[in-house]
């Protein structure tokens, strides 16, 4: 097969870069590390990922000691991040490393979170969906916002434009609804009150944490397609206004309004895009909006 | 010179150069690069999926990913039973949909830890096919030890010769195994044609399209025959290989070997630093030519090449010497070979050297203290035998780097921006661009002399100018306290590991 997607290590990499106070630890081959930078790229300026490289030896004697090791080190190297993330890929799952046993050793500062992610075990999506899951175990019971409030879920950093999206999103409901956490541009303290949402958007696979968070706290979820154009936006703010206790007429209107103009500069060249066959790649997040824009 | 500018920029826009701060990618990247110069082959990992949508982005394939890459998904129940029926499908598919003339089964650090007889298995599926199908030998896990590189280091350093060649065989990379693979399995033992090399197509740096046709067409001047490109050629091509009578390679591995099983002898160029420069090019083609018996011819036809650009290295050098400059390097095994080539070569006045160096380079790079010493050595044997008047500044920084800078006219540097903000406007030192003929060599410094005159080159003015960049880890700044972190786990779990 010619892969048009990684493996469960590069999901639950991509679900879980987009802690701003995390850093990474692939316990893994150096290789690992090298694929999963590619989708740092919207971060080149904020490297927070390593490798424990394992190699030959550890093969025959077990890792488990380089993960030790790590986790020693990143205390004084990573002085500003809160939580540590560690990746165990396909060679520790098959030699049997006891990473959990390693971590549970670990006296300092940070929260450490363990994820099982050998790539042998499934796709990107499946890595995506069980690295979300073990988001939920940072969580705290809090109170929900006073005002209206949203959790985004299932968008990764490495998403094409989800970072900028984010920003335009939080602008366009400011007034009205809070981004209490967007997985995909978050920090470990956000994380922990993802509870205190009124409403979890779904885009693409984070259902399972989604449904996790509906158990235990009792906070409803939506699954929508990714709100690209008029259209997409204005019926993602339609299922806000159902769900929530706000009215969105203004910010609707206002993108009919400002839509109008854009339109109009282009109407010239958009009949020549009518009918015109496609291929669409995406993210999972973002693949059926596209698709519904197109 | 468009070639290379293509290549730098195309090249440049993937961040590898940044990306090997923080780790090296596995050795089935140097497979891939080997296959894929090769008319027509198929690679099939095998391995889980994510190894191979990872090598399709960033194997070097020059500019594209590698789209024809296959890979076998190994998953769960294949750890544990094996993959050798879902292999064998995949073979028997590529071999119906696409009939290469060859595939390559690539081994990965799973199948090599659950040991999967990937020879035995191709071996018996094998009269099924029309493909001729490979099977890699791993000789290495993951990835290359770092012995090699820092024997030839020492060596390097060591040397006294003008070059210091390489023992280092380079067991484990990628590419190697794949051409060890093509020697043992593809090639047969042929007639011998006299005056006949092959050659390697691959590692010769930016531009090599054009740098290899011009070689190839100097080499038919002097009245060598190329044999054949390799791996860049067909599978007959490959068979025939034993053909030649040399074979001119970069890496010594593989041609050891088929020294071994064919008796061919080889020229290996180790770095192609130690061969730069107009000495270094005519020495290429002398060891060439003496190894075949073509000295006479050889040295006609140089002197001859070599006549045809003196007009244009004559202009050059001669607008060079109005001028001082003030050369910025961060390696220390490069700066000698740049030293002899701006003065000797360009004719250009150095009048201030800058080492910037790693403080952490002996630790990192496993010197010891004997070795450093050497390197430096070489240094300051390189201005001596270059009647170089430069004065040697190492890691200077702040008052003292802006002087060394503005005693000259101009600054000879990298990308680094730190160095645009030093009053004095920066040239690249366009040395990576390494040339095999005296067309290309002459080329490279009438684009200099084009920068010079035209006054283009960067500045205070750039965006980048305005931020405050490391000295040695561009791009991070003094800020990037993660990014460093980042650094220095890899420098901890690889670079100064035993091995």
């Amino acid at each position: 097969m010619k892969p048009m997607n990684g493996c469960a290590l590069f999901g639950v990499y991509r679900a879980l870069a987009g802690v701003r106070d995390a850093v990474i630890v692939q316990h893994s081959v150096v290789g690992c590390n090298w694929g999963t930078l590619a989708m740092a790229q919207s971060r080149l300026y904020d490297i927070r990922q390593a490798s424990t490289v394992i190699y030959e030896d550890d093969v025959i004697y077990g890792g488990c000691g380089l993960v030790t090791q790590a986790l020693l080190e990143i205390d004084a190297l990573y002085p500003d991040c809160s939580t540590a993330f560690i990746i165990s890929g396909c060679v520790p799952n098959m030699i049997g490393d006891d990473v959990q046993a390693a971590a549970a050793e670990y006296t300092g500062t940070k929260q450490i979170v363990c994820v099982s992610a050998p790539g042998y075990e499934g796709s990107e999506g499946k890595g995506m969906e069980r690295a979300l899951l073990q988001l939920a175990s940072l969580c705290r019971s809090c109170e929900r916002t006073a005002a209206p409030s949203i959790n985004i879920l299932g968008v990764t950093a490495a998403d094409p434009y989800a970072l900028n999206d984010l920003e335009i999103l939080r602008e366009l409901l400011a007034s009205k609804i809070k981004i209490n956490c967007a997985v995909q541009d978050c920090c470990a303290a956000e994380l922990a009150r993802l509870p205190a949402a009124h409403l979890n958007i779904v885009f693409g696979g984070s259902m399972q944490l989604a449904q996790k968070l509906q158990r235990d706290y009792g906070t409803p979820y939506v699954e929508l397609a990714y709100p690209y154009g008029v259209q997409g936006m204005l019926d993602f703010l339609q299922i806000l206004e159902r769900e929530l206790p706000v009215d969105l007429a203004a910010v609707r209107n206002n993108i009919i309004e400002e839509s109008k103009l854009l339109v109009h500069k282009t109407a010239v060249l958009l009949p020549a895009l009518y009918g015109l066959p496609a291929a669409l790649t995406g993210s999972g997040a973002q693949l059926e909006g596209m698709r519904r824009f197109v | 010179m468009r070639e290379y500018y293509l290549d730098n920029f195309l090249l440049g826009l993937k961040p590898f150069s940044f990306w090997h701060h923080f780790g090296v990618n596995g050795k089935i990247a140097g497979s891939l690069a080997a296959i894929h110069e090769m008319e027509s082959a198929v690679p099939v990992l095998y391995g889980p999926r994510g190894c191979g949508f990872h090598y399709r982005y960033s194997a070097r394939s020059r500019n594209t990913p590698y789209y024809e890459l296959e890979c076998a998904d190994i998953q769960d129940r294949d750890v544990v039973f094996g993959a050798e029926e879902r292999l064998c499908a995949l073979l028997r598919q590529i071999d119906a949909e696409q009939r290469p003339e060859l595939i390559f089964v690539l081994p990965t650090v799973l199948s090599d830890i659950i040991n999967d007889d990937l020879a035995g298995i191709v071996e018996a599926v094998h009269p099924e096919l029309r493909s001729k199908v490979v099977a890699v030998r791993s000789q290495a896990f993951s990835h290359m030890d770092k012995s090699n590189t820092r024997k030839r280091l020492q060596e390097r350093a060591a040397c006294t010769a003008k070059r210091a060649g390489c023992s280092a065989v380079y067991p484990g990379c990628g590419y190697v195994e794949v051409m060890d693979a093509v020697v043992e399995q593809l090639m047969e033992p042929q007639t011998v044609e006299p005056r006949t090399v092959n050659l390697e197509s691959f590692i010769w740096g930016f531009g090599g399209e054009v740098k290899l046709r011009r070689m190839l067409a100097l080499l038919e001047k002097i009245g060598v025959q190329v044999n054949t490109l390799l791996p860049a050629c067909s599978l007959e091509q490959m068979r025939q290989a034993p053909r030649a009578q040399l074979n001119i390679v970069r890496r010594r591995k593989w041609a050891l070997a088929m020294q071994q099983r064919f008796g061919t002898d080889f020229l290996h160029i180790a770095d192609m630093q130690e061969w730069h420069g107009l000495q270094g090019i005519k020495d290429y083609y002398l060891a060439i030519a003496a190894k075949l018996g073509l000295q006479e011819r050889a040295e006609a036809v140089l002197a001859a090449e070599l006549a045809a650009v003196q007009p244009q290295l004559d202009a050059c050098r001669e607008l060079f010497a109005k001028h001082r400059f003030a050369l910025i390097s961060g390696s220390l095994a490069a700066l000698p070979e740049q030293i002899m080539i701006y003065e000797q070569d360009f004719g250009l006045p150095l009048g201030s050297v800058c080492l910037i160096l790693n403080p952490s380079f002996q630790k990192e790079a496993g010197v010891d203290s004997a070795t450093l010493a050497k390197m430096h050595e070489r240094i300051e044997a390189a201005m001596a035998e270059a009647g170089c008047k430069a004065k040697l500044y190492i890691n200077p920084a702040g008052a003292e780097l802006r002087q060394a800078v503005q005693e000259c006219d101009f600054v000879l540097a990298g990308s680094n921006p730190r160095y645009n903000n030093l009053g004095r406007l920066v040239l690249p030192t366009l040395l990576q661009y390494s040339a095999f003929d005296f067309v290309s060599f002459a080329e490279i410094m009438q684009a200099m002399a084009r920068r010079l005159t035209a006054g283009q080159g960067l500045h205070d003015g750039l965006l980048l100018s305005r931020l405050e960049y490391d000295a040695i880890f561009y791009p991070m700044t003094a800020d990037d306290k993660n990014t460093r972190a980042s650094r220095e786990m890899y420098t901890k779990f690889w670079r100064t590991r035993r091995r």
